[in-house]
């Protein structure tokens, strides 16, 4: 008997210390977050009086908001697909055996060694329209920081680069973990390369595909920095993204209250993709 | 076993230099420290180190007084630091001096340990008079100077005067009607019709908004308190006086000559590269730019223009100021001494051929190696005198939300030039938004 409360106490106390963190980390900072956001709140941050969702309205209507809504979206349906045909791409590139392969392998897993901010500091050298590398190496005459669509191109670009390293790594590891017996057997009954990735590979790699789709589209509704150093939002509020309207206003402006609604709305967006993801991967991807 | 020798070798390390640093403390007890977190780096760094240490081998010698200039990043990551101590209760990691520029303003002007500069000032019996008055009202809050104007600047019109001799161009234009003619005469194009060089590179700025609405019927304000000078700014006045109105009619007659590119960054390596022939720019950018334009072309600069031939006013003071802060070690006399330092005639001419910023100490106007500068360097002249010009109650707007009331502003007056909307309807709109994010800030007070 006590043996049995023994064992079945023992889990809970070794989830005890990760919870004890993420309730610290995580669950207080969010429930403040959601408490905040039906209130006003005062530059120092205290709670002033509850005005129900009345900041959620506000933010509805206000046209800043509007065009963050509408840009994160943008560079979701833009980012996520672009992402992952080219990390699928290099994991595929990777997956042969020889010298050379491993080289690719670290090629593509490079731009994880890289500090972020770094890196978005050079990039933004790089994409300068006037003494930038890249205008100079294509002969355009792209003005990366003042054009619209090629600041929001600019952005996946560097969305691309930031997540290239890890997504690839799973990718890559998944592939790997293909049974090579499997692969003898398709290539002994004549399959290509396409047929074998089609039949073969993709459902074996599925759960980790699902699960880089969905870090990939909680990337990119939480993009942030890139917009932070590379654009600024700019021009003219094109790459004003959530996240970082959440940064002026909580930050910036000191408008906490503000910024914790926008901080909400995020979460829930973010919350509903991944849900919707869930229900269609338990259809569609088989577990070993 | 191992592992853990080396563990505890490296602890006894670590405190063994903690206690060497506190041995040496000790040592100079005597001597006072004074801490300045600045954002000058480049060539504004090199001169923030060169004054510092003229200081401490000179006058912070005599009264053992040490300044210590510790580079924080860029002017917002300065305020993001001190911001975040003094949000916080242990106040004693605060710095003794700190320079901020105008954005910092709203963040810090209530503070329970700002000290207020004319305090400082008052309490040596220091004569305020000295400073010029436009940068004195700069950081002047409900009637108190609360910082030391220091890294102070204002606006240019910059213009490649080797396109303005080819199309024969004489003179840089005085208005923005003069503007858009000269734009129009300098804009070229290839033989497929695509723009290679625009006349007029900008988007409207806060901060050029600020002098191209208050330059108008002799000063006007952009929001009711005096641009937040006296009190929280609760609306705008923009709309009611028509300067707005002015204004964006000008500008769509500018726009309308289709020489007038639209540029939100990078315009100083556009106007370096020769795609545009004029820009307005800060003249804390003339070292910048002499340097990226080389040997290209010539530039030269003129005063910033005006809406109309009726707007007078001129131009007021931008830049940064340096703030006293309460740390719990009463330093602030000395700090006040290094301040002192700073913005006597003397150093601020050192700093002014160093960095560009003009001298905000009065005496250095009179100073002969300040004339024999300006004879050598005709463009500073040229900010100078139009700074001399204005009229010194035109003051920078200190405003809530100042980034989104400057995207607000930016995105108002592109959607009126490409979706063709009257300069009426546009102002209009932008005073509703702006008014909303006071209307914010208002609900945000106790």
């Amino acid at each position: 008997m006590k043996k049995r409360t023994a064992s079945l106490l023992k889990p809970y106390i070794l989830i005890l210390p990760a919870l004890a963190l993420a309730v610290v980390f995580a669950y207080r900072p969010f429930l403040l977050t959601l408490l905040n956001s039906l209130h006003t709140v005062s530059l120092q941050g205290q709670r002033l009086s509850f005005v129900g969702f009345e900041n959620y309205q506000r933010l509805f209507v206000s046209q800043s908001f509007q065009a963050s809504l509408s840009n994160t979206l943008r560079f979701t349906l833009y980012f996520v697909p672009t992402n992952l045909i080219i990390c699928l791409g290099a994991a595929l590139l990777s997956n042969r055996k020889g010298k050379l392969a491993t080289l690719n392998q670290i090629f593509f897993f490079l731009p994880m060694a890289v500090g972020l901010s770094s890196a978005m500091m050079i990039l933004k050298m790089m994409f300068n329209p006037s003494i930038g590398i890249i205008n100079q190496l294509f002969g355009s005459d792209i003005q990366w920081f003042n054009d619209k669509h090629a600041a929001m191109a600019l952005l996946v670009i560097a969305g691309v680069y930031l997540d290239i390293g890890l997504n690839f790594l799973l990718l890559h590891a998944a592939l790997r973990n293909v049974p090579s017996e499997l692969h003898e057997v398709a290539k002994i009954e004549g399959a290509n390369s396409l047929q074998v990735f089609r039949y073969l590979q993709a459902p074996l790699i599925a759960p980790t595909f699902v699960f880089v789709l969905m870090t990939n589209i909680k990337d990119a509704m939480l993009i942030s920095s890139p917009v932070l150093i590379l654009t600024e939002g700019g021009p003219f509020r094109s790459t004003q993204t959530l996240v970082y309207q959440m940064y002026l206003e909580g930050f910036k402006s000191g408008n906490y209250a503000m910024g914790s609604a926008i901080a909400t709305v995020v979460f829930l967006l973010t919350l509903s993709a991944l849900l919707l993801l869930l229900h269609l991967e338990r259809r569609r991807v088989y577990y070993q | 076993m191992k592992r853990l020798f080396i563990y505890a070798l490296l602890v006894l390390l670590a405190t063994q230099s903690l206690s060497a640093l506190g041995q040496e403390e000790n040592q100079t007890d005597a001597v006072t420290t004074i801490t300045w977190w600045h954002p000058n780096s480049g060539l504004a760094g090199k001169a923030a180190e060169a004054l510092v240490e003229e200081f401490n081998s000179t006058v912070g010698k005599e009264k053992h007084i040490q300044v210590q200039a510790v580079y924080q990043g860029k002017a917002n990551d300065v305020l993001t630091k001190a911001k975040a101590i003094l949000q916080s209760s242990i106040t004693s990691d605060l710095p003794d001096l700190v320079q901020l520029d105008g954005a910092a303003v709203l963040d810090i002007r209530d503070n329970a340990n700002l000290i207020a500069m004319e305090d400082l000032a008052k309490a040596d019996n220091y004569d305020l008079a000295q400073i010029m008055e436009a940068a004195r009202l700069s950081i002047t809050y409900k009637e108190k100077m609360i910082a030391m104007p220091f890294n102070s600047s204002t606006i240019l019109l910059y213009y490649n005067k080797t396109a303005f001799d080819e199309a024969g161009i004489a003179k840089a234009p005085r208005t923005l009607d003069e503007l858009a003619l000269v734009a129009s005469k300098l804009k070229k194009t290839d033989d497929k019709g695509k723009v290679t060089r625009y006349g007029f590179a900008n988007v409207p700025t806060t901060y050029e908004l600020m002098v191209w609405l208050g330059q108008q019927n002799g000063l006007s304000y952009l929001t009711d308190y005096e641009n937040g000078h006296t009190g929280n700014p609760t609306k705008v006045l923009f709309h009611e006086n028509g300067t707005m109105v002015n204004f964006l009619t000008k500008w769509r007659a500018l726009y309308a000559t289709e020489s007038l590119e639209n540029l939100t960054s990078d315009l100083n390596g556009a106007f370096a590269s020769g795609r545009v022939a004029m820009i307005v720019a800060s003249t804390s950018n003339l070292t910048t730019i002499q340097s990226m334009v080389g040997d290209r072309f010539e530039f030269a600069v003129a005063p910033f223009p005006m809406v109309d031939e009726k707007a007078t006013g001129g131009v007021n003071v931008g830049g940064g100021a340096i703030y006293a802060l309460n740390n719990g070690s009463g330093n602030e006399g000395a700090a006040w001494e290094f301040v002192k330092f700073a913005t006597s005639a003397k150093q601020q001419l050192v700093w002014h051929i160093a960095t560009g910023y003009f001298p905000v100490n009065r005496d250095t106007y009179t100073l002969p190696e300040f004339e024999a500068h300006l004879q050598a360097n005709p463009h500073y002249g040229v900010a100078i005198k139009q700074l001399l010009d204005s009229n010194p109650k035109l003051q920078g707007m200190w405003v809530p939300s100042a980034y989104q009331i400057y995207y607000a502003l930016q995105s108002g007056i592109l959607k009126m030039l490409t979706e063709n909307l009257s300069p009426e309807q546009t102002s209009k709109a932008l005073e509703t938004e702006i008014n909303s994010y006071f209307t914010e800030f208002l609900r945000m007070q106790k």
